[in-house]
């Protein structure tokens, strides 16, 4: 258990020393944002409309941009074959990854999904709807994402293909996330697809665990 | 390392025995199944001739989920027993699911012009089958991502695995949106009763897919088995020169290389 | 015979024109035939690459029709 937490304040400490990260998605985010009302028009109902939509969008290009890195650093500087080797459980450490890359990344955008839902005239109704969506959905994110950050390592143009492989798979997540969003602005029933999401989270993160771990021993068998 | 290959030779003797039945069977199903398909079977009674496309759209939309089934099959013989072959017979299924993938949502797109009207619709069917070509995409990219080619084989297994497991999620998810998104007036696929004189062609033609797909893969699988003893015997050459540099006979091999 | 012939050709043309929706139906069936006989023969092309490359490498003589040679190459590889 020390040693999970261990592996999370690391991550943590490395971020903070002379990460940009947590700064570089926040940014991303809100640069995304700023685009839509630009492209679309000022009109708050059209914004109101598709304010769910587009933040769960650039959340999710901003959670799958930052997972490129997650294992990247340690591959690179060869602490991840370290991390491998030891004796505590790989899948244990992925674990911890996972949870420290939500921690820099994930959270700040749930911090920040708020206030630009309010520039986007979301509406109160859509405020729970949407952090608790976020707040959900957000884990998952950075857990398939890291499937497809540990199977890129060493692949020729690694981001572009991340993007293949993973965005794929977070459309579930967007189309759950976005409906309970939809269902709250219209004064719908929202429970169902936020416990879906609940259920997505439960039942895949202990395969999305495995599945990171053996992309790991794979990489550093090559 | 070259004994690892040797039992693809039981495999080799195998497929020199289905394949000659493989290639008659695919023509044979073919020819009747497009006899049946366009002069043998009744226009239906609400979308006229256009229900011809049907017998070739669904069966390569059966064939993309079929393929990427036996994609996660191989992969998970790949990963438990590390079979050689497994990782051959993934490279060698992939193509041909894309392409099926790819046929299915061309043809959807061109049965929904007369259908509906325009050349796509959103319908949560050719969605979901636009989202499984992408998968496929996904899979193959990664194979051939790195230098190293079983690495990347390996790799491909883990997302195949992946992407399988994920397959009715965002099947269900794609038909959740879609519900919620519905247009009044779209007349869905294929209704709940097919007559039976449509089934005769679409059987045919379903059969012949599965016939070319055999045929084909074991083409492909002779190719692959031909390149990976290329590697093999390319990483033998390299090391008998680097542990014999005095032997002449080595050096003029890997000279040759 | 000469109205059988026009019958039989206005059968025909009916067939082709498929009561107007022709460029559909007679355009998704000649994509389908034309890409699997594509893939088919990038798959051969393929093959015979491959096996060429192979015969290339091996210095031992072989033969191009496949198993006899490759069972031959088996048994030296095993011996």
């Amino acid at each position: 258990m020390t040693t999970f937490i261990e592996i999370v304040r690391r991550d943590l400490r490395l971020s903070m020393r002379h990460g940009m990260d947590t700064i570089m998605v926040v940014m991303f985010f809100v640069l995304v944002i700023l685009l839509l009302p630009l492209g679309v028009g000022p009109e708050p109902t059209v914004l109101a409309r598709i304010s769910g939509g587009m933040i769960w969008v650039s959340a999710l290009l901003a959670s799958m941009l930052s997972v490129e890195r997650l294992f990247q650093t340690d591959y690179e500087d060869g602490s991840l074959e370290l991390l491998v080797i030891q004796p505590f459980m790989l899948e244990l450490t992925v674990t911890a990854k996972v949870i420290s890359h939500w921690l820099i990344t994930g959270l700040p955008l749930l911090i920040i999904a708020p206030l630009l839902a309010g520039m986007l005239h979301t509406g109160k109704d859509g405020f729970a709807a949407l952090l608790l969506t976020l707040a959900v959905g957000t884990p998952l994110l950075s857990l398939i994402g890291s499937i497809g950050a540990a199977l890129i390592l060493g692949a020729r143009q690694g981001s572009i293909l991340l993007s293949l492989l993973v965005l794929p798979l977070y459309i579930p997540i967007l189309i759950f996330g976005v409906s309970a969003v939809d269902a709250a602005i219209h004064g719908l029933p929202w429970r169902l697809p936020v416990l879906i999401l609940g259920s997505l989270l439960i039942g895949l993160a202990p395969f999305s665990v495995w599945a990171t771990a053996a992309a790991l021993r794979e990489t550093m068998r090559r | 390392m070259l004994n690892r290959f040797a039992n693809p030779i039981r495999f080799l003797r195998l497929a020199d025995q289905i394949q000659p039945w493989a290639a008659i069977l695919t023509l044979v199903l073919f020819a009747a199944g497009l006899y049946f398909a366009l002069f043998n079977s009744p226009p239906d009674y609400q979308q006229g001739e256009t229900v011809r496309i049907m017998y070739i759209h669904v069966p390569s939309a059966w064939m993309a989920l079929f393929c990427y089934t036996l994609l996660a099959i191989t992969s998970g013989v790949a990963m438990i027993w590390k079979h050689p072959l497994a990782n051959l017979a993934g490279r060698a299924t992939a193509p041909i699911g894309a392409t099926f993938t790819f046929l299915a949502l061309i043809t959807g797109s061109i049965w929904g012009k007369p259908m509906w009207g325009t050349w796509w619709v959103w319908d949560a069917r050719l969605t979901s089958m636009f989202i499984l070509f992408f998968l496929y995409l996904g899979y193959i990219a990664l194979q051939d991502a790195f230098d190293n080619a079983e690495g990347g084989s390996k790799a491909a297994a883990i997302l195949a695995l992946v992407g399988f497991i994920n397959v009715p999620i965002i099947k269900f998810s794609v038909d959740w949106w879609n519900t919620l998104h519905q247009p009044a007036s779209v007349i869905k696929f294929s209704g709940p009763a097919i007559h039976s004189t449509m089934l005769t062609p679409l059987l045919l033609t379903a059969l012949a897919f599965k016939g070319y797909y055999v045929w084909l893969f074991l083409i492909n699988m002779r190719g692959e088995i031909a390149e990976a003893r290329c590697r093999a015997l390319q990483v033998s050459q390299i090391q008998n020169a680097q542990v014999a540099k005095v032997a002449t006979s080595d050096a003029r091999d890997a000279h040759a290389d | 015979m000469q109205i059988e012939d026009k019958i039989s050709m206005h059968a025909f043309m009916e067939f082709i024109e498929m009561n107007g929706h022709a460029a559909f139906i007679w355009s998704s069936y000649g994509i389908v035939i034309f890409v699997l006989i594509w893939l088919f023969i990038v798959g051969v092309q393929f093959q015979t690459k491959s096996e060429t490359k192979l015969s290339q490498l091996n210095p031992r003589p072989r033969h191009r029709s496949g198993v006899r040679s490759e069972r031959k190459t088996g048994k030296q590889n095993e011996a």
